[in-house]
């Protein structure tokens, strides 16, 4: 006696390859046997097959040259929390230690900077931080230590280089200065902030 | 290598637009082609796949790591589409949900007429672009849920336990809508194959 035929819905989760080992053992049986089975089967993979290929094709067609700059674009401002800062901080320095991250110290406004420094970054820094950054430059041998400071409004890291004489990366207007802090701006104290 | 997805998300938590960037670049395509699949039209899937990228950024404080970013990647993006669609006007989302206990079959006047339309000669171009405007018009009598997991899975491959985490619903319920999205499809556009020969062949 022949099974009967299994359900469109069964048939649906066997296409996808959704069926547990013993139920594709019988539904493979039962299609060898049945041709209608497998022309319902058939049918319904080429559902999928059409939707697939129309949809793409028609994809192809769109110019996404410039997507993300527009999407860039709109993005609003995005604060993420002190906390979130820090441990990321932490662990991309952890990954990439040396010669990547120098400090970069502005603490004018009210909130709680920390600025990581990445050579292709250096325009923003002075806009973001709000200090006059005339020059900045680092060493690949730089000693660079993370300093907690502890505030009434939270806890503030800065990232300490101990610059020596040589600098071998410069950025800034100013190559020709090799300064890590700004040199118009003193080193903030904790009961500056 | 390419930077994985979430080493990507954390750093763009901690402010990285250029990490950012990386993800959009890494996903722009396949999310615009979900959203054309969606609402059809392809400069309004633009502005859908953009905002489901800037809803993206705006949450991703809240995107919980233990589950990967392309599924949340999703799960916005169907969300976005859905809205858009409603605003639109003729939602049928809630409107034709379908009783699970009844099943429903191909239709079997056609069958098989699908399945040879895929082997159809390149060439017959013409017929082919009138055959995608029928499957336009079926995937828009989808309910918009069903037209999302079978986009999300025709389009994406998903597995039905990433379509039930992107959606949000339970495994059985997304072979159930699986089947039913197909089996629609399927019924819709052989009716048409049947019932409306070539006309330029008729002219002959």
């Amino acid at each position: 006696m022949t099974a009967p035929c299994p359900s469109l819905r069964e048939l649906s989760a066997y296409l996808d390859g959704e069926v547990s080992p013993g139920v594709r053992a019988a539904l493979e049986a039962h299609l060898s046997a049945c041709s209608g089975c497998r022309t319902r089967l058939t049918e319904l993979g080429a559902v999928g097959a059409m939707v697939r290929a129309h949809v793409e094709a028609r994809a192809e067609r769109a110019d996404l040259s410039g997507f993300a700059a527009r999407v860039l674009a709109r993005l609003e401002p995005y604060r993420p929390s002190f906390s979130e800062r820090l441990r990321v901080s932490w662990e991309e320095w952890r990954t990439h230690r040396p010669g990547l991250l120098v400090g970069a110290v502005g603490l004018a406004t009210a909130g709680l900077a920390l600025l990581l420094l990445v050579p292709g970054q250096a325009a923003d820094v002075s806009e973001r931080s709000g200090a006059m950054v005339r020059s900045v430059s680092t060493d690949e041998q730089a000693h660079v230590a993370p300093v907690v400071l502890k505030t009434e409004n939270g806890d503030a890291i800065i990232w300490l280089v101990d610059h020596p004489d040589r600098p071998s990366l410069s950025i800034g207007n100013d190559a020709s200065v090799p300064e890590v802090t700004p040199p118009s701006q003193p080193r903030p104290k904790a009961g500056e902030l | 290598m390419p930077t994985d997805d979430l080493t990507l998300v954390r750093r763009a938590r901690s402010g990285d637009q250029r990490a950012f960037r990386l993800l959009v670049e890494r996903y722009q395509k396949k999310v615009y082609t979900v959203a054309l699949g969606m609402v059809k039209d392809p400069e309004e899937a633009l502005d859908v796949a953009q905002e489901a990228f800037v809803k993206v950024h705006r949450y991703l404080g809240h995107f919980k790591g233990d589950s990967s970013f392309y599924t949340w990647l999703y799960r916005i993006t169907t969300n976005v589409c859905i809205d858009v669609l409603r605003r639109r006007g003729g939602s049928r989302a809630d409107a034709v949900e379908y009783d699970d206990s009844v099943e429903l079959d191909l239709a079997e006047a056609n069958l098989g007429a699908l399945s040879s339309q895929l082997d159809t000669d390149p060439s017959r171009a013409a017929l082919r672009r009138e055959l995608g405007d029928k499957l336009e018009e079926a995937l828009a009598q989808l309910p918009e849920k069903h037209r999302a997991i079978l986009l999300l899975r025709e389009l994406e491959g998903m597995s039905y336990e990433d379509l039930a985490r992107t959606l949000d619903i339970p495994k059985g319920t997304v072979m159930s809508r699986l089947f039913h999205a197909r089996a629609k499809v399927q019924r819709l556009l052989s009716g048409y194959l049947a019932g409306e020969p070539d006309p330029r062949k008729e002219r002959k």
